[in-house]
């Protein structure tokens, strides 16, 4: 038990909660700004591991990040337009057509590794890139908190630069008030001539980048390669925290920071001897508890509206 | 509304030739000799009798899981679970077998109910989730796969692992236990009968049960459902339970027919094919076993083309992600009629008021 504590209570054990955290987020936040707009995008999952794969890729064949990531998100920004034709344009529906992208990339990922290695487990053979850890000048410095905060993974603090920025962005501008409005009131919209599905996609298309990003962190930064089904539902997990988050940008970085504190805490309590599978419940049970407390607080607010 | 039908399954059939084509051009690619690949993909599940007895094997536990994928989204409750289910449904299956020690006449129904009750009692906690307090069935189901999943895993690594196999697998389930065979030389059991009583019945329940009608009106308009008397937060519970049994029962049935021993330490992900299934089916029960035929053809084609070819057997996912992207697309273009004329309304609408305005700018 004290050992437990001594896990818990060590700047390390924060330190890794925020780089657990990191590809929830960026799931998060995707999730924040299709739903704000109004489609349901549960492609997320998909999207983050077709990125994850071919940030590997590219790096490995330009030896170059920037292409790397810039080619990344190129893909990923096209599959959630997929997603917006199929839901906007055809009109299907889109739980359906975001498990399809789902399928093809769960299964697309691994036949493209294995035509480009000839292994379906993972990337081992190919020389891919990582994105690197910094040290925060000045940051670093402070007893405690440097430790925490200095020497992540730069995704780790863009993430939650984009979260905090996001916030302005939903409402302070134009287009984040639009993308809003294409969610609660599509009508008042159209009667002020904007483009609802205009509109639509451009949310899409950054919840596109932002699934890029977590797909490139988790091969390139959390971890050294890319491995067949490395997303293990965190796309899921983020859909979750937006929900859990009420679609806020900073609720959103709060619950997936509270996922991450779980998968931490599963990692640290390995020391006790309970067994392995019950302690890889914890985000899955965090993550209903999340949701649940979420749904009783709005349905509470709308009987009281209502 | 014949005409309607018949368009409808022409642009069924539509949706998935073009899917097949798709997929034979990307193994063009990948391939050095494609066509001898394609051609395994295509007869390989007819070439002996043991691939095609593979091919009806594998059709039955996509029938128990597309049954469960339909009768829910007859409801539009996209609830995941029923792969969660099946997991369950296969372990309390075994377990039953390993410990209950009855005439195997008496025993294999018990066993197969309480299977089917066990899948049923995994379906809970989204489906009343759901109904009490709206909470996403969608990312709660997904998340109980995980949690029944790692159960599924304790309880085969802690306590009902056989030591003496040489993998990872249950103690040894009774021989009296297993469903019997039907046609000798393969190994087609007795859960195919199963699961045609299966589909009849939830072909009745859908189409000629006031329940049925009640689930089908909650689909097409839960409002309507609900002015109309319909107990809304009931029929949400219910149909989720009832998908959950059904998987669970496919899972149980799936092991006793076609297993030794329990070994599913990962999901055999079933019930997320079993959502294939129910697309192909258009949701409905009675088209079920044909679509879960069409996905054990798939499958079974595929497997033959990666022993023979190159060609890794993933070429399924793609053929099956493939054809639930132009299935959806199409299928509720034409379902949906006057939704889509209330759109293009719309867009004529926001076009018109577009064009006397300037208000673009503010994107």
């Amino acid at each position: 038990m004290i050992q437990l504590f001594d896990i818990i209570f060590s700047t390390g054990f924060f330190h890794s909660i925020l780089r657990v955290s990191t590809p929830i987020i960026f799931a998060g936040l995707a999730a924040v700004y299709s739903e704000r707009s109004g489609v349901i995008n549960v492609s997320i999952e998909g999207v983050m591991l077709t990125g994850a794969l071919s940030g590997v890729v590219i790096s490995a064949l330009t030896r170059s990040l920037w292409i790397s990531i810039l080619g990344t998100i190129l893909i990923c920004v096209l599959m959630a337009l997929i997603l917006g034709l199929l839901t906007l344009n055809l009109e299907a529906n889109s739980i359906m057509s975001g498990l399809a992208i789902n399928i093809l990339a769960q299964g697309g990922t691994i036949f493209i590794l294995y035509i480009l290695t000839g292994s379906k487990g993972n990337s081992a053979l190919l020389n891919s890139m990582q994105i690197p850890n910094v040290e925060l000048p000045f940051i670093k410095e402070i007893p405690v908190i440097g430790h925490v905060l200095s020497g992540q993974n730069i995704l780790t603090y863009v993430a939650i630069i984009v979260a905090f920025v996001s916030h302005v962005f939903l409402f302070r501008t134009a287009t984040g008030v639009a993308i809003r409005s294409a969610g609660e009131n599509p009508d008042a919209l159209i009667s002020v001539g904007i483009n609802v599905k205009k509109v639509r996609f451009i949310a899409l298309t950054i919840s596109g980048i932002l699934s890029s990003l977590a797909g490139i962190f988790l091969s390139m930064g959390y971890m050294n390669g890319f491995t067949a089904n490395m997303t293990a539902g965190r796309g899921f997990i983020g859909i979750a925290a937006n929900a859990m988050g009420n679609q806020l940008p900073l609720g959103t970085l709060f619950a997936s920071l509270i996922f991450g504190a779980a998968d931490s805490a599963a990692n640290a309590l390995q020391v006790l001897k309970i067994p392995t599978q019950f302690i890889q419940m914890i985000p899955y049970i965090t993550t209903i508890l999340g949701v649940f407390i979420y749904s009783v607080s709005t349905s509470k607010r709308k009987r009281r509206e209502g | 509304m014949v005409a309607n039908k018949l368009k409808k399954n022409i642009t069924l059939i539509l949706s998935v030739a073009l899917a097949l084509l798709i997929s034979f051009i990307i193994i063009f690619f990948v391939s050095d000799e494609p066509l001898y690949a394609i051609k395994a993909f295509i007869v390989g599940p007819f070439s002996t009798s043991r691939r095609l007895g593979n091919l009806i094997e594998k059709t039955i536990p996509l029938i128990f899981t597309g049954l469960a994928a339909s009768i829910m989204f007859q409801a539009k409750q996209f609830s995941l679970i029923a792969d969660g289910s099946f997991v369950i449904g296969g372990l309390a299956g075994t377990i039953l077998a390993l410990n209950l020690r009855l005439s195997p006449i008496a025993t294999i129904p018990i066993i197969l109910v309480l299977s089917a009750i066990a899948g049923g009692l995994c379906a809970v906690i989204p489906a009343y989730l759901k109904s009490r307090w709206d909470t996403n069935e969608f990312v709660v189901s997904m998340m109980m796969n995980s949690i029944l999943q790692l159960f599924a895993a304790y309880v085969l690594l802690n306590i009902i692992r056989d030591p003496e196999s040489g993998f990872v697998a249950s103690f040894l389930i009774p021989d009296q236990y297993h469903l019997s065979i039907l046609f000798s030389g393969t190994r087609i059991h007795f859960g195919l009968i199963i699961a045609m009583i299966v589909t009849i019945l939830a072909y009745i329940l859908i189409y000629k049960t006031k329940l049925g009608y009640s689930i089908r009106m909650v689909g097409f308009n839960p409002n309507f459902a609900f002015y109309s008397g319909v107990k809304l937060s009931l029929i949400i519970f219910i149909v989720q339970i009832i998908g959950g049994s059904i998987s669970g029962l496919g899972g149980a049935v799936e092991i006793l027919g076609m297993y030794d021993r329990f070994q599913w330490q990962t999901s055999p992900g079933l019930g997320f094919d079993g959502m294939t299934v129910a697309i192909l089916a258009s949701n409905n029960p009675i088209f079920v076993p044909i679509g879960a035929l069409f996905i054990a053809y798939i499958r079974t084609g595929a497997d033959v083309m990666a022993r023979t070819s190159q060609v890794p057997n993933e070429m399924v996912y793609i053929i099956q992600g493939l054809v639930m992207i132009f299935v959806t697309a199409n299928l509720l273009v034409n379902l949906f009629k006057d939704r889509k004329i209330r759109c293009k309304m719309d867009t004529r609408l926001t076009n018109s008021v577009s064009k006397g305005g300037s208000h673009d700018t503010a994107i």
